[in-house]
């Protein structure tokens, strides 16, 4: 891992640390998620209409959408059998289905449903909270990132700081607003409104080290089952942001559901930032000097 | 039309591998749009006017032009004056402006900023506030040589401040970003010097004169070319003359 020293003490230390993993194979679309997240976090209504985006009406995560449903259609093969190499493999394939009821709700007739809850990933190091002036995002004792509403005044250097542009700025209001991985319940020892609401527990609310192992063998069953694709996005402690506090297991490349392939932190380059400005300074000092001294007749 | 009247370029061929360019969710961006106001790049101009001025000021004083240097003190005034005010008006919750300065935090190139500019304010009101009244002359050196050295990161930290986000030109830009707001902060506060001195003043001066190198004299070659041709169409005497300027039988001017 590599961490800039003048990253400070922003990153979390929880333990446990709690999150959500995000079990995109068994998402049915239903959004019961965005729907519970709006009610229990009086979050106000967003664009109302029709995008023709499949069923996806709401877009994208920003100040008045903390959960968001993506769907995707794909004209590909789907099932076991589409990508088993063999007869006998196949076979082996529609057992191992059959007994662990791995069948994903995406496969149909010669389309691929892919859809994917997606929310703040609450980052282990969270640039939104580095760059943050006021304190007003914080790290709160379960290791997510929340903001705190009476302190934000509402610069918007968080919303270009975000590499997953999760944050935005609330219209009217000012403040900028986002997934508080629902700090009031978990203070009352509640799952998040969203995992209480997923009929399917494709949202799933835990500790996160029980949460990756339970990722990890879901990809393994998956993988054996034929769906080569399933891959976990975020759950790798080492990359960009030192891992995701909410991470999902996807069924294709990040970008199809709008999600960096690479997703970096850029504070973590922030000595590069301070030695690029003080250069900067001292060209500009040396410059002034330079023109009143050097410029003499 | 038949088969055979189709062009064979025009005939598409089924693709037998993947798409393999890059993928996006209905073309939408990953990435937020920075939600900031036109007041904010037009901070990142008075700020680096008001802080390159500052520099201005103290070296144009350290030589002994003092027009100069009263000019370029209430240049560097008037930009960090306006700055606090485009910066306060493009918040979102203008009332709690304070609370930018209610931490110092490193990983945020705005915190360390509001209070570089903060600190500048203070430092220049102060060097302004000696330089027209005369009062408390040694504390208004000392405020002047704040002011100073502050300017200067106030004109290049606002390079790190866009460079410190996630959008790509910018953060790939941290190391030069910097360089180019010194030079058009100094461009800055150079124009405002120019525009607001008179233009005896608004030039280099002092009684140290260097040895001239000779690159410098090209100019001067230039116009003595220009005015001995038009001498010898005139018939007035060219300038005279300086010792630092190569002989003029070497020039071959005017024929």
């Amino acid at each position: 891992m590599s961490h800039s020293v003048l990253t400070l003490d922003t990153r979390t230390k929880a333990d446990p640390r709690y999150g959500f993993f995000t079990d995109t194979s068994i998402c049915i679309g239903c959004k019961a998620c965005e729907v519970a997240c709006k009610e229990w976090n009086q979050v106000p209504e967003d664009m109302q209409g029709f995008t023709g985006k499949s069923y996806d009406n709401t877009q994208a995560l920003g100040a008045n959408t903390w959960r968001h449903v993506a769907f995707v259609e794909q004209r590909v093969p789907v099932g076991q059998e589409a990508a088993a190499d063999d007869l006998v493999q196949a076979a082996e394939r529609a057992n191992a289905s059959d007994g662990w009821g791995l069948d994903t709700y995406q496969d149909g007739e010669g389309i691929r449903w892919l859809m994917a809850s997606d929310v703040c990933k609450h980052c282990t190091t969270a640039a939104c909270l580095d760059v943050c002036p006021t304190g007003a995002l914080f790290r709160t004792e379960y290791g997510t990132v929340v903001v705190q509403e009476d302190i934000c005044n509402g610069c918007g250097y968080c919303v270009p700081a975000c590499p997953f542009g999760v944050i935005d700025r609330r219209e009217g209001d000012g403040r900028v607003w986002k997934c508080t991985l629902c700090y009031d319940r978990l203070k009352d020892d509640m799952e998040p409104a969203c995992a209480h609401a997923c009929p399917t527990k494709s949202i799933q609310f835990g500790e996160l080290s029980e949460l990756r192992e339970r990722a990890e063998k879901r990809v393994e069953k998956l993988t054996a089952a034929g769906h080569t694709d399933a891959r976990l996005y975020g759950a790798d402690p080492d990359d960009g942001v030192d891992g995701f506090g909410a991470f999902f297991l996807l069924l294709d490349e990040p970008e199809v559901y709008g999600l960096p392939p690479d997703p970096v932190a850029p504070t973590h380059n922030v000595g590069q930032v301070w030695a690029g400005v003080f250069a900067g300074a001292a060209a500009l000092g040396a410059g002034i000097a330079a023109a009143v001294l050097g410029g003499r007749r | 039309m038949t088969r055979e009247a189709v062009p064979a370029e025009r005939v598409r061929e089924q693709s037998m591998v993947p798409y393999g360019g890059p993928q996006s969710y209905y073309g939408q961006p990953v990435l937020k749009e920075p939600v900031w106001t036109p007041e904010v790049p037009l901070y990142f101009y008075t700020g680096g006017l008001g802080g390159a001025s500052a520099g201005l000021a103290l070296m144009a004083e350290l030589t002994g032009n003092h027009k100069l240097a009263r000019r370029a003190w209430l240049n560097a005034l008037a930009g960090v004056s306006v700055s606090p005010v485009l910066l306060i008006s493009d918040l979102g919750k203008p009332s709690r402006f304070l609370n930018m300065l209610r931490l110092f935090k490193v990983t945020s190139p705005m915190s360390v900023g509001s209070w570089i500019l903060a600190a500048s304010g203070t430092a220049t009101a102060a060097a302004v506030g000696s330089e027209l009244t005369g009062m408390f002359p040694s504390a208004g050196r000392a405020a002047k040589v704040a002011s100073a050295l502050l300017g200067m990161p106030l004109a290049t930290y606002t390079a790190g401040l866009v460079a410190n986000t996630s959008i790509p030109a910018w953060h790939d830009a941290r190391l030069t970003l910097p360089f180019v707001f010194a030079g058009s902060s100094a461009a800055s506060a150079g124009a405002a010097a120019v525009i607001t001195t008179p233009a005896k003043q608004a030039g280099p001066q002092g009684a140290w004169r260097p040895a001239a190198p000779w690159y410098r004299s090209l100019p001067r070659l230039a116009w003595r070319r220009a005015s001995a041709s038009s001498a010898s169409r005139t018939g007035r005497a060219c300038p005279a003359s300086s010792p630092a300027w190569p002989a003029r039988s070497t020039l071959r001017v005017g024929h």
